[in-house]
């Protein structure tokens, strides 16, 4: 098994490199390829089966898609092939039409997908979430400048009960187009939600039934679905 | 003249801190919310002090916001400053109200000496305008409040006035750099001779060049992206200093235009050095006599809340400020704790207890904090205190230390029965800033055991 991270020496804001030591842990056979923002993607010449990125700052963001523009078609294909995808935070805005900042300005984005992103700096958008992924029941927390909005309706990927989606009228939480799943959702994700984790790892290939520290991350799981359910937990300010 | 809405809430607000200190109570907050209510643009009305000296950056104010004030109010400075109190605008009232006539028209002490969260910058500087900043350094903190460095920085440039002289740390090339056009002077520590570099940490928030994005080159990597850089492809590189430091037998020897000073060092770590260096800067921009300063200095010793060490029957308590939500703060303490050569104990209270009750802190930031340094074998025990210690052994698992080290009591003044006395000659209380108190009920709790239990 190839698992690409995309720029994780910057985009991997909001402790993303949890998940990357959970993934580390639970594939030790797999190959891992650590692109640098200057290297060309291993993914534009070699099969790979799961691509990861998490959150940057809003002037990378600009860099990135600079360095990813080139290879759109190639994504596409990989995207249409059922390569697994998991973006976290505001990577997911850097696949839409464009990111518009404050003062109106527009940057193209991937145009991957039918949604665009706006930034509303220096407002922060924080944010628990509580929602289901199909039937199991999740939790994600957010922290972000921007909000996602689209004039189609797209394929959500987590029905929000509590918190909000892709922008704050929305309970219609991430995307899911083939195995490209988007969230803005942090945590480390896959740390929080271990039930989630493993089926989805599963996917990937992972052979066991259990996580490691599967029951410490199942106690720590439940704590937060009880504090995510309480009306006098205020809702992360 | 001022408006009169203002006036009215600057007198109902000075009434209020009279009346909680009648009460015994300290009011740095409270009374600063009043003022607001009353008056929504009071910040706007206050008086410029006569000379107003702001410290800000992600770690250090309140260390050097203590110092400068200790030594200005020793040379026979009148001053009002927010050391006891909140860093946000609510405290900056209070500290401003202080420092000004009874009805708020002008500024009545000789300096003003305030401590500035990063964030409120834009609500502060255009009104209140410094005449010095000291920026102490820009790492990453609280997500939910401060997102990144480039945020925080985008931030501090629209808010800075142009003709505020900086006072920045040339061996951080992030903040150093801050507002290109304002008058600066710049410090940095020598290498030390045999000094370790760090280059493990979890993050770096200088990665690229900000002028061509090429990768830069770390020439010293301090920790973190403290030390110093070049590009590869173009011009960019760390500030050279105007005044430079090295330490020899725990004395800072200071070189600055042609002079040659030596002063005693306030801790162990570079983060000492680096408070000590900033206020030696702020003096030399005052126009102060360095070698008077160095006297004074010599006499103070660092705030007790950041690092407080005790010793009973050999067995050595340290209580040490860590700063929840901060993976740099924190990853200091990690790393002094991990260069220490006896059995240890780490007993973690970082967790933001006190909003226990109503917040589900996102604890993401210990995917960022260096907890490998706690995995050796000098560390014998780690112990979890409050709300978060689920979160707390689900990153100790992660990060291979084995489980049977680790012990947790949702209750914090409970870790203290925890501590395996025949095990561990050194513990590390390592609180966070809202439970100082907490913290040094343990440190009683251990020092009993210690008188009952161990053999002298
Ligand atoms: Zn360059």
């Amino acid at each position: 098994m190839i698992i690409e991270m995309l720029y994780p020496e910057i985009a991997s804001l909001y402790g993303e490199k949890g998940n990357l030591d959970l993934l580390r842990l639970c594939f030790p056979e797999a190959e891992f390829k650590m692109t640098k923002l200057n290297e060309e993607p291993y993914f534009v010449k070699h099969p790979v089966d799961l691509i990861v990125m998490g959150p940057t700052t809003e002037d990378f963001q600009k860099h990135i898609i600079k360095r990813l523009t080139p290879y759109v078609d190639r994504i596409q294909n990989l995207i249409d092939a059922n390569v697994h995808f998991w973006m976290t935070g505001n990577a997911m805005d850097l696949f839409g039409k464009f990111i518009e900042d404050e003062e109106g300005n527009r940057f193209l984005g991937l145009g991957l997908f039918d949604y665009h992103a706006r930034l509303y700096r220096p407002k922060r958008f924080n944010s628990y979430v509580l929602g289901k992924v199909q039937n199991m029941e999740v939790i994600g927390f957010k922290s972000q400048f921007s909000q996602i909005f689209s004039t189609q309706e797209l394929n959500s990927w987590l029905k929000v009960e509590r918190g909000f989606g892709l922008n704050e009228k929305t309970m219609e939480e991430g995307i899911k187009v083939h195995n490209f799943i988007g969230t803005q959702c942090l945590g480390p994700f896959w740390i929080l939600n271990p039930d989630f984790t493993l089926l989805y790892f599963k996917e990937l290939g992972y052979a066991n039934d259990e996580l490691p520290f599967h029951a410490e991350m199942m106690d720590a799981y439940r704590q937060r679905v009880l504090e995510f359910k309480d009306e006098k937990f205020i809702n992360y300010p | 003249m001022k408006p009169i809405r203002y006036t009215f809430a600057f007198v109902v607000s000075r009434l209020t801190i009279i009346a909680l200190r009648i009460l015994g109570r300290n009011g740095t907050h409270f009374p600063g919310a009043v003022a607001m209510r009353l008056c929504p643009d009071f910040i706007q009305h206050l008086p410029q002090p006569k000379k107003l000296i702001a410290i800000t950056g992600t770690n250090g104010k309140t260390t050097v916001t203590n110092l400068v004030s200790d030594v200005l109010k020793n040379a026979g400075y009148s001053l009002s400053n927010n050391a006891m109190g909140s860093n946000i605008q609510e405290g900056i009232i209070v500290t401003a109200i202080l420092a000004s006539s009874f009805f708020g028209d002008k500024s009545v002490v000789d300096v003003v000496v305030l401590e500035v969260d990063e964030r409120i910058s834009p609500r502060i500087y255009p009104y209140l305008k410094p005449d010095v900043l000291i920026v102490t350094n820009l790492f990453r903190d609280s997500y939910r409040r401060n997102a990144h460095v480039e945020f925080i920085q985008m931030m501090l440039e629209q808010a800075i006035p142009s003709h505020t002289q900086l006072i920045v740390n040339a061996d951080d090339p992030i903040s150093s750099f801050l507002c290109p056009g304002n008058p600066r002077i710049s410090f940095s520590l020598k290498a030390l001779e045999g000094e370790e570099q760090i280059k493990d940490s979890r993050i770096v928030d200088l990665v690229y060049c900000p002028k061509c994005q090429s990768e830069l080159n770390y020439d010293f990597q301090r920790y973190h992206h403290i030390g110093q850089v070049h590009c590869p492809s173009c011009d960019f590189k760390s500030m050279y200093p105007d005044i430079e430091a090295n330490i020899n037998h725990k004395k800072l020897n200071v070189q600055y235009m042609n002079q040659n000073l030596s002063f005693d060092v306030l801790g162990d770590n570079p983060t000492d050095h680096y408070n000590l260096l900033a206020s030696i800067a702020l003096f030399s921009v005052l126009g102060f006599d360095l070698e008077g300063i160095q006297t004074e200095l010599n006499k103070l010793k660092i705030v007790k809340t950041r690092f407080d060490q005790v010793e009973v029957k050999g067995k050595q308590i340290t209580i040490m400020m860590t700063k929840d939500q901060n993976p740099i703060a924190t990853s200091r303490i990690f790393d002094y704790i991990r260069h220490q050569n006896d059995r240890k104990c780490a007993l973690i209270l970082i967790n933001e207890n006190s909003e226990h009750h109503t917040l589900s802190e996102n604890n993401a930031w210990y995917y960022d904090t260096d907890f490998d340094y706690l995995k050796q074998d000098h560390v014998l025990q780690i112990i979890g205190g409050g709300h978060r210690i689920l979160d707390l052994k689900v990153k100790i698992a992660l990060t291979g230390i084995p489980l049977d080290h680790y012990r947790s009591t949702s209750n914090e003044l409970d870790t203290s029965r925890l501590v395996d006395l025949d095990l561990v000659d050194a513990i590390y209380i390592l609180n966070g800033t809202k439970n100082i108190p907490e913290a040094k009920q343990i440190r009683k709790h251990l020092i009993e055991r210690i008188e009952a239990e161990v053999q002298a």
